[in-house]
Order: structure tokens, then C-alpha cells, then sequence
């Protein structure tokens, strides 16, 4: 249910790396039996619909982008997230910042999966996870 | 007061699950990256058995409050209660419990199915390596929570060519609860 | 007719979660400090609990042991199962499953409070009045 990894600044990278060969894994096992997928517009809207749905039993809340290669995901109710107590709203505003880098800490796997994905399926870009009020999320992708 | 009793007409509460794909295939990629990132299979082992240990003591809690079930009053019966409760919810199969030592302090849990495992080969380079490791930090985690301090390890891995797991588990020590203030405290 | 207030133990008999909703008599007049107020619950407990395996005619081996404690009014029905469900609904779902909690140590967390306070009312433990007075 939920993965402990040792922490550090080497941590983050090692779950994204982690997360990356899973994402490309199971892109190839999710679009066995479907026809190809075009631009990268269908292949995002794939991740948001089908994969999220295998992966976190929900679709992707929101969609937004830029037409220019950026893509914002939105999650309202990330599964991976929902145990994390967030601080009530307006408290002090350090510890609302240690709970984001904590919930951030937790997004590195997930997001390497999205970018694994993507890849595999043929869209090189970065995945930048964001906590902004949990449990809800955002991804950020930005095709390259 | 509560131990895992029966409890009535409550709805049991529903158990999270998630993808077994994404599960295995996480698995095998965080194996990956410890190897690559330690370079040394010993090491490796022994990371994966304090990841278990970690989850085993939490999983333990969670067990207690979804399984209702009674009281163990032997090590034999917490073997079974594992076997045939624990793995069954937390992996999805369930395990014999054999090869009992005249003392009773020791047996092997044996499963020949193991989704820790789908879709992995060992290369040779990687002999070595107990895959499955976590496995038996899980047991050995939860069940210090029940105050049984055990020792796991694999003797059997159908991924080394064996034909089944075979975790071997050797109870150290029932410890008794005490009392934790001294009388003057 | 409610609640008076939660204690949580670890199997060390350390108290690892307090909450007051309402304590007509401060703790000066009993224990002293709420350490020792905490402690003598844990002993009485102890004591119960013992007393009754002394008593059970079979053998059995105690489980590993997690105390949660709540004091109510005498009015209360029997809340066996209620404890039972705050075991598994409210602690393991909001502090075990919560990744910052490790095993054993003291605890804090606002959604676990929240969870708490609401499956009381619900149960009828619990008046709008007692959490706004808690909260004072």
C-alpha cells in the first residue's frame, strides 16, 4: 500500500527513476489492444482517462493547457495522498510549508509514472508534480 | 480495550486495493533501483527486509482491525492466522504452513504462487538476491507487534529453480507483557 | 451526556494521544499533572486487564496490546462496539495509515481529530457545545 524509501536528496530522483520504468511498462500493457495513438494531445487525454483510472480508480479531474506544450493535470482527491493530514487552513505558514514538501516527497513516484508513460508512448517531456491543497494535486507537463 | 474480537453487525470495513500490475511491476522497479543504487546484493537483501520490517509493523494494525479475528494462544496458530488470513488479504494468496520442528518453535510458510514475483527472472549475476525479501520483514515487523520476536529467511525460491517459497520462520522469544512502570515510578 | 476524554497507550504504557472535551475536574485535584493522571489510567487498566486473565479459566496467550480509552457518561449505553470501531475505522484509517506516524510514538493529526469528533457525534457521544467549549 504504500513504499518507504530511505530519505535524502538522492531519494527524490531514485522514486522518479523508479516510477519512470514502471509508467513505461504499463503504457505497453494498457494500449496492447488499442489502435495507435495520434498526437500528443490523445495520447495525454489516454493518461488522463484510461491510465489514471487503472492506476488511481478515478479519472483526472481537469485538464488545462497552454496549446504551446503545456499541460496541466489536476487531481482533486490524489489516492496517494488521502492519509496525509493537512494543516488546517491559515495556520502558520511554515508548517504549511513543511506539509507541501512532505506531500511533494510523495508525488515523485507517481510522476515519474506519468513521465514513463508519456515517454513510451512517444511524448518527451518533463512531469513536474505540484501539492496544492491536499489531498488534491496538480502534474505539469511540458513537452519537449 | 481492543483486540481483534468479533464485533457484531458493524459492515466490515472495506480494504483498499490497488492495481496488482502497478504493485508487481513497482516492486520489481524499486528491487531495480536498490541494486543499482547499492551495487551489492548482501546489501540489497538486507534493505529489502527493513522496507518489510517498516510495513509489517503498521500492516500489523491494520490486519487486527479488518481480519476480526479472536485471540492466538499458540505460535501455531498466529502460523496459520498469517497463511491463511494475512497473506490472503495483503497479497492475494495464501500460504501451507509445514515442515513443523519437534519443539514447535519453528515452521515454513510455503506458497507456490507469488505476485511479489509475476513477470520476474533472476539473472544469474543476480543469485543471490532474496526477490522476495520484503516478504519476510513484513512477518518478522508484525509480529513483533504481537510481542513475538521471530527470525525469517528463504530457503526455497522458485525464482533460484526451487519448486515453491519456502519462508522458514524460528520464533526467538513469546516475551510475556510487563508491567512498564517500577513500582516507584 | 457525551464523552469526557480519550487516551491512547502504546504497548510501552506510554500515552501516545490525550484530547479533553470536558473535565469538570481539573487534574491539580487528582493525579497532579497529567503525566501521572495518564500513568494511574494506564495502571488501573493494567490491573483490570490482568486480573481478568487471572480469572479466565483457559490459557491465553495475550495479544500484543493497544489501549484506547475513553471516558464517558454513566448514561452511556455499551460501547463495545464502538471502541471496537474506532479502532478500525477512525485510528487505523487516519494514524496508521497516516505516513508520518511511527509505530508507538506520540502522534498528531488534525484529520484523525476531525475523523475522531465526528464518528462520536455520530454516535451520539458528542454535543456541538462540548467541541466549542474544547476548543476554547
Amino acid at each position: 500500500m504504500f513504499h518507504e524509501k530511505q530519505s535524502g536528496p538522492a531519494a527524490a530522483a531514485a522514486l522518479e527513476a523508479v516510477g519512470y520504468r514502471v509508467g513505461q511498462q504499463l503504457a505497453e500493457r494498457y494500449t496492447r489492444d488499442k489502435p495507435r495513438l495520434g498526437d500528443a494531445l490523445e495520447i495525454i487525454k489516454f493518461v488522463c482517462k484510461d491510465f489514471w483510472q487503472a492506476l488511481f480508480k478515478k479519472q483526472v479531474d481537469n485538464l488545462k493547457t497552454n496549446h504551446r506544450g503545456v499541460y496541466v493535470l489536476q487531481d482533486n482527491g490524489f489516492r496517494w495522498l488521502q492519509r496525509l493530514s493537512a494543516p488546517p487552513p491559515g495556520s502558520d505558514p511554515a508548517r504549511e510549508e513543511a506539509a507541501r514538501q512532505l506531500a511533494l516527497s510523495y508525488l515523485h513516484l507517481p510522476a515519474g509514472i506519468v513521465r514513463g508513460a508519456l515517454c513510451h508512448l512517444g511524448v518527451s517531456c518533463t512531469v513536474e508534480p505540484d501539492p496544492k491543497q491536499l489531498p488534491s494535486c496538480t502534474f505539469t507537463v511540458r513537452v519537449m | 480495550m481492543l483486540r481483534g474480537g468479533p464485533s457484531g453487525a458493524r459492515n466490515p470495513p472495506s480494504l483498499e486495493q490497488i492495481n496488482a500490475e502497478v504493485f508487481t511491476l513497482t516492486y520489481g522497479s524499486i528491487v531495480r533501483q536498490l541494486i543499482a543504487d547499492f551495487e551489492d546484493i548482501e546489501e540489497v537483501n538486507k534493505q529489502l527486509e527493513q522496507m518489510g520490517y517498516n510495513m509489517g509493523i503498521r500492516l500489523v494494525d491494520e490486519f487486527l482491525a479488518k481480519a476480526k479475528i479472536s485471540r492466538c494462544s499458540s505460535f501455531r496458530d498466529t502460523a496459520d492466522v498469517v497463511a491463511k488470513q494475512a497473506l490472503p488479504m495483503f497479497l492475494n494468496v495464501s500460504a501451507n504452513v509445514t515442515n513443523w520442528s519437534p519443539d514447535q518453535t519453528e515452521c515454513s510458510l510455503v506458497l507456490t504462487d507469488n505476485p511479489l514475483a509475476d513477470f520476474v527472472e533472476l539473472p544469474e549475476e543476480y543469485r543471490e538476491l532474496k526477490y522476495c525479501n520484503v516478504l519476510a520483514g513484513v512477518v518478522r515487523g508484525a509480529l513483533e507487534m504481537v510481542n513475538m520476536d521471530v527470525e525469517c529467511r528463504w530457503v526455497s525460491d522458485m525464482l533460484r529453480g526451487d519448486d515453491c517459497y519456502e519462508l522458514r520462520i524460528k520464533l526467538k522469544e513469546h516475551r510475556d507483557e510487563k508491567f512498564p512502570y517500577k513500582d516507584d515510578d | 451526556m457525551g464523552c469526557f476524554n480519550i487516551y491512547v497507550f502504546n504497548r510501552q504504557g506510554t500515552c501516545v494521544y490525550y484530547h479533553e472535551w470536558f473535565r469538570p475536574k481539573s487534574v491539580r485535584q487528582g493525579a497532579g499533572n497529567l503525566q501521572d493522571d495518564q500513568k494511574q489510567m494506564f495502571g488501573l487498566f493494567w490491573t483490570l486487564s490482568n486480573f481478568c486473565a487471572t480469572m479466565d479459566p483457559k490459557e491465553n496467550v495475550g495479544f500484543g496490546r493497544r489501549e484506547l480509552i475513553l471516558n464517558t457518561h454513566r448514561e452511556a449505553p455499551d460501547l463495545t462496539e464502538v471502541l471496537q470501531a474506532l479502532y478500525d475505522d477512525i485510528f487505523v484509517e487516519y494514524v496508521v495509515k497516516n505516513p508520518l506516524y511511527v509505530p508507538g510514538q506520540p502522534f498528531q493529526s488534525d484529520q484523525f481529530v476531525n475523523a475522531l469528533n465526528a464518528f462520536l457525534r455520530q454516535n451520539g457521544l458528542l454535543q456541538q457545545q462540548q467541541i466549542m467549549q474544547a476548543a476554547v
